[in-house]
């Protein structure tokens, strides 16, 4: 709302009406008063004059009108005053002011208004501008019997200049006044306006502060005491608002609180179908984005089914839940669209479930009992197949017999390494806490583990290199343990290594986790199988008949990193490369 | 919202669109030919035409922002940026489907050695078509940069590809044939990544205001 006026205006308006009515309904009193007193004293010493004239021309005698004309000339020139002599037709038969000769020239007075009342009444006078002088003048007349001239009018004309001057004087005056006083007035208003709002300006910007946020700030001193209520209206305003904030942030601190301390992924999209809020697990997951603001779920999950179901839960009134499966960057989700029941800025809510984990499990399970039974079957089959034959063909057992036996005593040895690791495995699995850490010296751990694998090289040309530095010479671990999955490491290097090949222990420190890894150059592990490797009985596909293993190598190694506090992962191909592959395992650094 | 502005978020949802269809040709041609799945390979050679319908659509648009708009600056090179996509993302669509094809005609025969290496250059040129794409929605010219690096190992791997199969080639004469295919289909890959780098080039061109058409693989200022 904004005001066309200032107050400033509107108020020397005000002044100024209040004012010149205060002066002039006084002033027009006041002069019609004063003119009326100055008429009736003017008339009155006319009137008085008059008589003394009349006394004057009746004590003497006249020839002719030249003798009353000179006789009139005599009183004349003592006073201003004009006299003339009028004869009851209205001609002028003798005037002070205008020579004798010159007389014919005058018009006749029958219808002035004193001369006319004069006439009728005896006497009567008039106020007018006179034609001969440019003055106000009273015309006074009056009834006389004159010897010889028998009955005359006489009338006398005397400037009311008193009265002009006065007049002028007081208007003039008026006029200052008034001028000055509006004048004065103005400069008054104008500071007072002033005063007022440099008394209220601490008032606005206050009010401005808590308008912007700043909610804390209070208005202590208030312009007058009319402004009381507003001042205490606004700092309860004030009040109000910090306190709903209050209420309003602490319920939003609790309510993100919760939100980020679900696992899944909640976002919100706003009734425009773009991403408007979301919780921290979704930031975490998909950190691939820098801005999530503003995108839509296209942008951002590059599916098109996810889109065109978002699009109708927010614009459709019949809708208001859809769920299906989406696939990003290797990850399964269970994304569910909820539409809220009165539909303000948010259009829907998309909450993201992880099901790659679920999935996986369900096939590591399936796998597991079908590849157990299977590692265990194969050497058993062998050897009842072995054994029944001998058993049953005499001449064979002669011949062939330590041939077989030999062949049974491999596969018996393969069950038994098999059910060792499955025990072990079991072990570690039942009883973590078995693993005590301790601070623990890598290097004698890594010599000792090679020196037990060598054997697996046999003559094939395979060079062994390790570093440590010195800031990861030292971690918590078992060394037992430790030297368990170092083996287990070194093995499957040697395994897949072609000749001429390399392996190469490495270390890195990352914050208070050392990151050790074993490198080889062989074929490296297929991406798809990578997520599995490390899972009971799993063998990469390609080279599961040529290269013999149990499949419980990794899976040993995991369980120990875990219980060790660690973490086991693949890198493969080697960054930058196009072959080999690291394992990579954390532990706790000493320090 | 200013219905220039719509019609640029209408082009960018096509883009989008366009992006997420060739997304998925790229990865389920990966999947096909590394399982050697003929099905598979089957539905990326139908859905071609959705891309190639897209392209036109967006085309379309991108001519009519141009005609009638006469945008400026940042909107200007957007339109731009987005005519390129749209080509390079066709012609990404149109290689998957023809691996896809000569992925049908090897699920006849008999998988070969080399396949390992072929497979890993698919999925390295995957992953740089979903980097090229997140730097172009983020945008993010950090990601762009790190797409044009990736196409070194591709090339490479390109290159190793090539000379083994021709070794194996001259060893086995009977399997000349599948061994072309298999060389195409190398090929193929390795132009999937630079049109990923193309991608990646677009997204600084939109973002920076600088045509850096090659120049990922020449210069290290960046």
């Amino acid at each position: 709302m904004k005001n066309r006026y200032s107050l400033k205006i509107k108020l020397i308006f005000s002044f100024w009406l209040v004012l010149i009515m205060a002066l002039v309904i006084p002033s027009y009193y006041f002069i019609n008063t004063v003119e009326d007193e100055i008429k009736k004293e003017t008339i009155k010493s006319v009137s008085d004059r008059m008589a003394f004239l009349i006394w004057g021309l009746s004590t003497q005698e006249y020839e002719d009108l030249r003798e009353l004309d000179a006789a009139i000339r005599d009183i004349g020139q003592e006073s201003q005053d004009r006299i003339t002599v009028i004869s009851t037709q209205g001609v002028v038969l003798v005037d002070s002011m205008v020579a004798f000769d010159n007389l014919d020239l005058v018009e006749n007075h029958g219808s002035r208004e004193e001369f006319l009342k004069a006439l009728q009444d005896g006497q009567g006078y008039s106020v007018r501008q006179s034609r001969t002088v440019d003055r106000h003048l009273i015309y006074y007349a009056r009834n006389l019997e004159l010897d010889p001239f028998g009955t005359v009018i006489l009338r006398m004309a005397t400037p009311y200049a008193v009265m002009d001057s006065f007049f002028k004087r007081v208007s003039t005056g008026l006029w200052q006044m008034m001028l000055l006083s509006l004048l004065f007035t103005g400069l008054l208003v104008f500071i007072i306006v002033r005063i007022l709002t440099k008394k209220l300006q601490p008032m606005v910007s206050l009010a401005q502060a808590i308008g912007h946020g700043n909610y804390q700030k209070r208005i202590t001193e208030s312009p007058g005491r009319e402004f009381d209520p507003l001042v205490d209206a606004i700092n309860e305003m004030a009040g109000n608002i910090q306190s709903n904030i209050e209420v309003v942030s602490s319920q939003k601190m609790e309510l993100q609180t919760i939100l980020n301390g679900i696992r899944d992924s909640l976002v919100a999209l706003d009734n425009t179908g773009r991403i408007m809020s979301f919780n921290k697990s979704f930031e975490d997951t998909f950190i691939h984005y820098n801005h999530f603001f503003g995108k839509r779920p296209l942008e951002v999950f590059h599916s098109n089914e996810l889109q065109v179901y978002c699009e109708e839960v927010i614009s459709s009134d019949l809708v208001r839940n859809k769920s299906l499966g989406i696939t990003f960057k290797d990850r399964h989700y269970d994304v569910n669209i909820v539409s809220p029941e009165d539909r303000g800025r948010i259009g829907a809510i998309l909450v993201f479930r992880d099901i790659t984990d679920i999935r996986r499990l369900e096939s590591v399970r399936k796998d597991f009992v079908a590849n157990a039974s299977h590692e265990l079957r194969t050497p058993l089959t062998s050897i009842k197949g072995y054994t029944e034959t001998l058993l049953e063909n005499r001449e064979l057992f002669e011949n062939k017999g330590k041939e077989f036996l030999e062949i049974i005593n491999k596969n018996t040895n393969n069950m038994i390494r098999l059910l060792d690791d499955i025990l072990q495995l079991s072990r570690i699995e039942s009883d973590p806490e078995k693993i005590v850490v301790r601070k623990i010296a890598l290097g004698p751990v890594i010599e000792k583990s090679w020196k037990e694998c060598c054997h697996y090289i046999q003559d094939r040309d395979i060079s062994f290199n390790f570093r440590l530095d010195e800031i990861c010479s030292e971690a918590m671990g078992e060394p037992e343990y430790l030297g368990h999955v170092f083996q287990n490491l070194f093995e499957n290097s040697i395994k897949f290594t072609p000749d001429k090949g390399q392996i190469e222990v490495l270390c890195v420190l990352k914050g208070d986790m050392i990151h050790i890894g074993v490198r080889d150059n062989g074929p490296g592990i297929p991406r798809e199988e990578q997520s599995r490797v490390f899972e009971r009985f799993y063998r990469v596909k390609k080279f599961k008949n040529k290269v013999r293993g149990t499949g419980l190598g990794l899976s040993i190694c995991r369980n120990i990193i875990r219980s060790m506090g660690g973490q086991i992962w693949v890198e493969s191909p080697v960054t930058g490369t196009n072959q080999g592959c690291i394992i990579w395992f954390s532990l706790r650094s000493a320090a | 919202m200013p219905h220039f502005l719509e019609e640029l978020d209408r082009l960018n949802m096509k883009v989008m669109q366009m992006v997420v269809q060739t997304e998925q040709a790229l990865s389920k041609t990966v999947t096909a030919f590394s399982r050697l799945d003929a099905d598979l390979a089957q539905q990326v050679v139908d859905n071609d035409e959705k891309i190639n319908e897209l392209e036109v659509q967006v085309y379309e648009l991108c001519l009519k922002l141009l005609a009638l708009e006469q945008p400026v600056a940042r909107d200007l090179r957007f339109i731009l940026g987005c005519l390129r996509m749209s080509t390079n993302l066709e012609r990404i669509g149109d290689e998957s489907a023809n691996i896809a094809d000569a992925t049908i005609y090897l699920s006849l025969n008999p998988p070969m050695e080399f396949y390992d290496k072929i497979l890993l250059m698919g999925q390295k040129s995957y992953d740089m078509l979903q980097e090229a794409i997140i730097a172009f929605s983020s945008p993010d010219v950090d990601k762009a940069v790190h797409v044009c690096r990736m196409d070194f190992e591709v090339d490479e791997l390109n290159s190793l590809v090539l000379k083994e199969i021709i070794q194996y080639m001259s060893k086995e004469s009977k399997s000349i044939e599948p061994c072309v295919q298999t060389i195409n289909i190398a090929r193929r890959f390795e132009r999937i990544a630079d049109m990923a780098t193309n991608i990646a080039e677009t997204t600084m061109f939109i973002v920076k205001g600088i045509s850096l058409k090659h120049i990922c693989q020449f210069d290290d200022r960046i």
